[in-house]
C-alpha cells in the first residue's frame, strides 16, 4: 500500500552532489507515482554557495517532489565545533524543525533519515508528529572497523548521535553485509532490524567502439582523502611507467588532501596525461567513465562502492583493494579484480595485464556491464516501497 | 647489567577472536588485517611473531584452511615464530587454576596439531599476568614470556615503609619506582621461577609501550596517520635511535593495529630497518648471554587501570560471581568444561553494553539451572 515519505537528507543536488544526494535524488526519481515522496534537507555543513546567507529557507518542485531546503548557519557549524554538546544540538535541531514544520505543513507516515546529523530535527518532527515512524539510512557509519582511526572533530558527539538515531529508527537500511555486520555489533541492532538494500545504477547504453589507442586509461571517483589510498597512486604510476605502460588518469573530486594528491601525481605523469575535475557532475562523471578502460579503487574503506558500480555499468573494469563491502559487488576474476589491501605491486601486474590484452579487458568489461544490470534503482525502490516502508 | 652487541627488534602481533564474533567478521578480519600482515612481512622478509589464540586458529582451520598453510609455510622458512598463548581471552586473576591449565594446554594441543610444532614464547592478552603462571609455563618448557613495560616498573621497585608517628600510630607502605632510563628495558632478563639460583627460569622480555603508543596503538600511533610523513620518520628516527644502542627492542600490540589504514606505512617501517635487525624471542633467548640480568620475582599485574576496567562495574562483578558458582558446582572432569572455558572469555567484561552478551549470560544460566 502507497503512503508518505519524507526524506530527511543533508545534501541535495544541484547544491549538494555528495554520495547521500545523489541517492536521495535517484530515488525521488525511481520512486512509484502512487507514494508521496518529499524531500527536507537540512545542510550539515556550509557550501560555498551557502557562505554569504546568513539563513536560507526554500521551496522548489522537481519531478512532483517537494524540496523544501532550511538552512541555519548555526545549525551547520555545531557539527565542527568541539565544544558542541548535546544540549545545545537539540535546542538548535528544535529551531530548525519548527521553521520546517510551518513549510511542510503536512504529516507523513515515514521519515527517511539519511544521516545522524538530522537526528534531533527528526525527533522534534516525531514529537510533532509531522512524521510517525523513523526509517534510518545508514550508508556511511562513522565505526566501522578501521574507520575508527579517522576521527573527525566531536567523534563522541557524532557517534552519540548516530546511536540515537539507530536507536530511534524502526528499521534501518544498509548498502552492504559488510556494513550491517559492523553496525549491529557497535550499535546493538538486531540483524532482523536491518535491511540490506544494495545500491542501484542507471543502465548505460555501450558506446560505440573506439579505435584502438593504445594507452591505459585509468580513472578514480573520489573524495580525496587519507582513506581513498592516495599515497598509492604515485607508486602504481610509476611502475606502470617503468614498464612504459602509456597510462592516462582522470581523477574526479576534491577534498582536504588535494594540493598533496595532484603534487605527486603531476611528479609523475606529464600534464598532457593526467587529469583532475574537482567538481562532480553526474552528466561529466559518466562521460569520465565511458572514455576510460579501468576504474581504480585504492580505497583503504569502502562501505559499498557507489562509484565503482556507476564505473562497471559503463564498462570501465573495477580494479581495488579487497576493502569493506567491495567483495560484495566485484567478483574477483570475473566482474573485476580484487588485490589484498597495500598489494600494489600486485595490483600493477593486473593492469599491465589488462593493457597487454585488449580482448581480455573487453570480456571482463561487458561481464562488468552484465553484473551491474543486478543492481538497478527499480529493484532498489522495491525492496523500500515492499520491505522497508511498509509497516 | 651485561648488554648484547648486536641491536634487535621483534615485533609481535596478537589475534584473537571471540565465539561470539560471526565466520564473515572474522573473515573481515582475516582479509582487511591478518592476511595482509603476513604478506608485507613476506614481501619484507622481515620476522615477527604471531600469537593468534587457540579457538582463532580453530575458527580458522574451519573457514580459512588455505591461511594456516600460509603460516605453517611461513613458520618452516623461519619467518614466524608462532607464541602460544590462552585457548581464549581470559583474564587470569579470576580464572582457577585448574582452569588456568586447561587454557594452556588447549592452546598448546591444538597449535602442535595444526601447526606441527610447541611454542616457546608465551604471550600474555591484555598483559595480565598471574604469578602462578611462572611455574605452569616452565613445567610446559615454555622459555620466553611477552610483558609490559610497566609491569617492569613494578617487578624492579622497591617497598618501602612509613611509620605514622600521629594519634593513629599506624604503617603505611608504597611501591617506589626505582627504573632510571627508559633503555633499561631494552634488553631481556632471566627470570627464576625456582628458588635455587640454577633452577628453571624464564626469559622475559618487556614491550616498550612507549614506543608502541607512538607508532601503532589506536588513533595516536603514526601509522593510523597514512601521510604525516614528517612524524613517522620521527618515530622511525627515535627507533633507530634505540638500536643503535645495541637494544633488544619489543613491541607488542593487537594484530588489528595493522589494517589497510597502516598497512603501507608499516611496510615502509619495516623497510626502514634492516633485515638483520627482526628477531624473535626464540632466536633471541638461544644466543644470548647466559648471564642476563636477573628478576626474583613478577607479581600479577595488569596494566594500569584495567583490572579497575575489567571489574569494576557491576555488570562484570555479577557475571564473575555467576562464574565462581559454576565453578563450586560443576567439578572440573564434567563434561561442561570446555562450555566454561568459553565462559570465562572476556567478551562480557569487556564490552559494557554489547547485546552479544546475553551468548555469555545464558550460558551460564542455563549451567547453573541443570545443576
Amino acid at each position: 500500500m502507497a503512503g508518505r515519505v519524507l526524506i530527511l537528507t543533508s545534501e541535495y543536488p544541484p547544491t549538494m552532489w555528495g554520495g547521500i544526494g545523489r541517492y536521495v535524488y535517484e530515488i525521488c526519481r525511481f520512486c512509484p507515482k502512487d507514494w508521496v515522496v518529499d524531500v527536507l534537507c537540512v545542510p550539515s555543513y556550509t557550501h560555498n554557495s551557502q557562505k554569504d546567507k546568513v539563513s536560507w529557507s526554500n521551496i522548489i518542485y522537481d519531478n512532483g517532489h517537494r524540496i523544501i531546503e532550511v538552512f541555519d548557519q548555526q545549525y551547520a557549524d555545531v557539527f565542527t565545533n568541539v565544544t558542541s554538546n548535546l544540549q545545545m544540538y537539540l535546542k538548535l535541531a528544535k529551531r530548525v524543525a519548527d521553521t520546517a514544520a510551518v513549510m511542510l505543513n503536512d504529516s507523513y507516515d515515514i521519515l527517511y533519515v539519511q544521516d545522524f546529523y538530522n537526528v534531533g530535527v527528526a525527533k522534534h518532527l516525531l514529537d510533532r508528529c509531522i512524521g510517525l515512524n523513523v526509517v534510518a539510512a545508514c550508508h556511511l557509519p562513522l565505526s566501522t572497523r578501521f574507520s575508527y582511526f579517522e576521527k573527525s572533530v566531536g567523534d563522541n558527539f557524532q557517534q552519540a548521535l548516530e546511536a540515537a538515531l539507530l536507536r530511534i529508527a524502526v528499521r534501518i537500511v544498509v548498502p552492504s553485509e559488510f556494513t550491517k555486520r559492523n553496525i549491529s555489533l557497535i550499535y546493538n541492532v538486531s540483524n532482523d532490524e536491518i535491511y540490506v538494500c544494495p545500491f542501484g545504477v542507471r543502465t548505460m547504453e555501450k558506446p560505440e567502439p573506439e579505435e584502438m589507442h593504445g594507452r591505459l586509461r585509468l580513472c578514480s571517483v573520489m573524495r580525496l582523502t587519507d582513506q581513498k589510498g592516495l599515497l598509492y597512486y604515485p607508486k602504481v604510476l610509476d611502475e606502470l611507467c617503468k614498464r612504459r605502460i602509456g597510462v592516462d588518469l582522470t581523477v574526479v573530486g576534491r577534498g582536504p588532501r588535494q594540493i598533496q594528491f595532484l603534487e605527486s601525481v603531476r611528479r609523475v605523469l606529464g600534464p598532457g596525461d593526467f587529469h583532475h575535475i574537482p567538481e562532480y557532475d553526474q552528466e561529466k562523471v559518466f562521460s569520465v567513465y565511458n572514455k576510460h578502460d579501468i576504474y581504480l579503487s585504492l580505497s583503504a574503506h569502502e562501505t559499498f562502492g557507489f562509484a565503482v558500480l556507476e564505473a562497471m555499468a559503463c564498462g570501465c573494469v573495477p580494479v581495488a583493494f579487497n576493502v569493506g563491502g567491495l567483495g560484495e559487488l566485484i567478483a574477483d576474476g570475473k566482474s573485476g579484480f580484487l588485490l589484498c589491501p597495500n598489494d600494489w605491486p600486485h595490483l600493477v601486474d593486473i593492469l599491465a595485464r589488462l593493457y597487454a590484452d585488449p580482448d581480455y579487458r573487453t570480456e571482463i568489461a561487458n561481464k562488468c556491464r552484465l553484473h551491474a544490470k543486478q543492481f538497478s534503482w527499480e529493484g532498489h525502490i522495491h525492496q523500500l516501497t515492499h520491505e522497508v516502508w511498509n509497516l | 647489567m651485561k648488554q648484547t652487541t648486536a641491536s634487535r627488534i621483534q615485533l609481535c602481533w596478537y589475534y584473537h577472536a571471540p565465539t561470539v564474533m560471526t565466520d564473515s567478521e572474522v573473515d573481515d578480519l582475516v582479509r582487511e588485517s591478518l592476511s595482509p600482515l603476513i604478506d608485507v612481512h613476506r614481501r619484507t622478509g622481515r620476522r615477527f611473531v604471531l600469537a593468534i589464540t587457540g579457538t582463532f586458529t580453530e575458527r580458522l582451520r574451519r573457514i580459512r584452511p588455505k591461511l594456516l598453510d600460509q603460516i605453517c609455510d611461513s613458520i618452516s622458512d623461519g619467518l614466524i615464530e608462532l607464541a602460544g598463548t590462552f585457548y581464549y581471552e581470559i583474564f587470569p586473576p579470576i580464572v582457577p587454576y585448574g582452569y588456568l591449565n586447561k587454557q594452556i594446554d588447549e592452546d598448546l594441543s591444538i597449535k602442535r596439531e595444526i601447526f606441527g610444532c610447541i611454542p616457546t614464547t608465551f604471550f600474555l592478552p591484555n598483559f595480565t599476568w598471574v604469578s602462578i603462571l611462572g611455574p605452569m609455563l616452565v613445567d610446559r618448557e615454555y622459555n620466553q614470556v611477552i610483558l609490559d613495560q610497566a609491569h617492569f616498573n613494578l617487578c624492579v621497585a622497591t617497598q618501602v615503609w612509613k611509620w605514622e608517628c600521629g594519634g593513629d600510630k599506624g604503617m603505611e607502605t608504597q611501591l617506589i619506582d626505582t627504573v632510571l632510563d627508559s633503555n633499561e628495558i631494552h634488553q631481556p632478563f632471566h627470570y627464576l621461577v625456582d628458588m635455587a639460583s640454577k633452577g628453571r627460569s624464564l626469559h622475559l622480555f618487556f614491550r616498550d609501550f612507549e614506543i608502541v603508543k607512538r607508532l601503532s596503538f589506536g588513533n595516536t600511533g603514526v601509522l593510523q596517520k597514512m601521510t604525516d610523513q614528517s612524524e613517522f620518520e620521527r618515530v622511525v628516527g627515535e627507533i633507530a635511535e634505540v638500536l643503535r644502542g645495541g637494544a633488544c627492542l619489543t613491541l607488542a600490540d593487537d594484530g588489528d593495529r595493522i589494517n589497510p589504514i597502516s598497512l603501507s606505512s608499516y611496510e615502509l617501517f619495516l623497510d626502514s630497518l634492516s633485515e638483520g635487525h627482526f628477531r624473535t624471542p626464540a632466536a633471541i633467548a638461544a644466543e644470548t648471554d647466559p648471564d642476563l640480568p636477573r628478576i626474583y620475582y613478577v607479581p600479577s599485574y595488569s596494566v594500569a587501570n584495567v583490572q579497575e576496567f575489567w571489574l569494576k562495574d557491576i555488570d562484570a562483578l555479577h557475571y564473575t560471581r555467576l562464574l565462581d558458582e559454576v565453578y563450586s558446582i560443576i567439578p572440573e572432569n564434567s563434561e561442561a568444561v570446555g562450555e566454561i572455558m568459553e565462559l570465562q572469555d572476556v567478551y562480557f567484561l569487556f564490552w559494557k553494553v554489547q547485546a552479544r552478551k546475553r551468548y555469555y549470560l545464558n550460558r551460564v544460566f542455563r549451567l547453573l539451572q541443570q545443576q
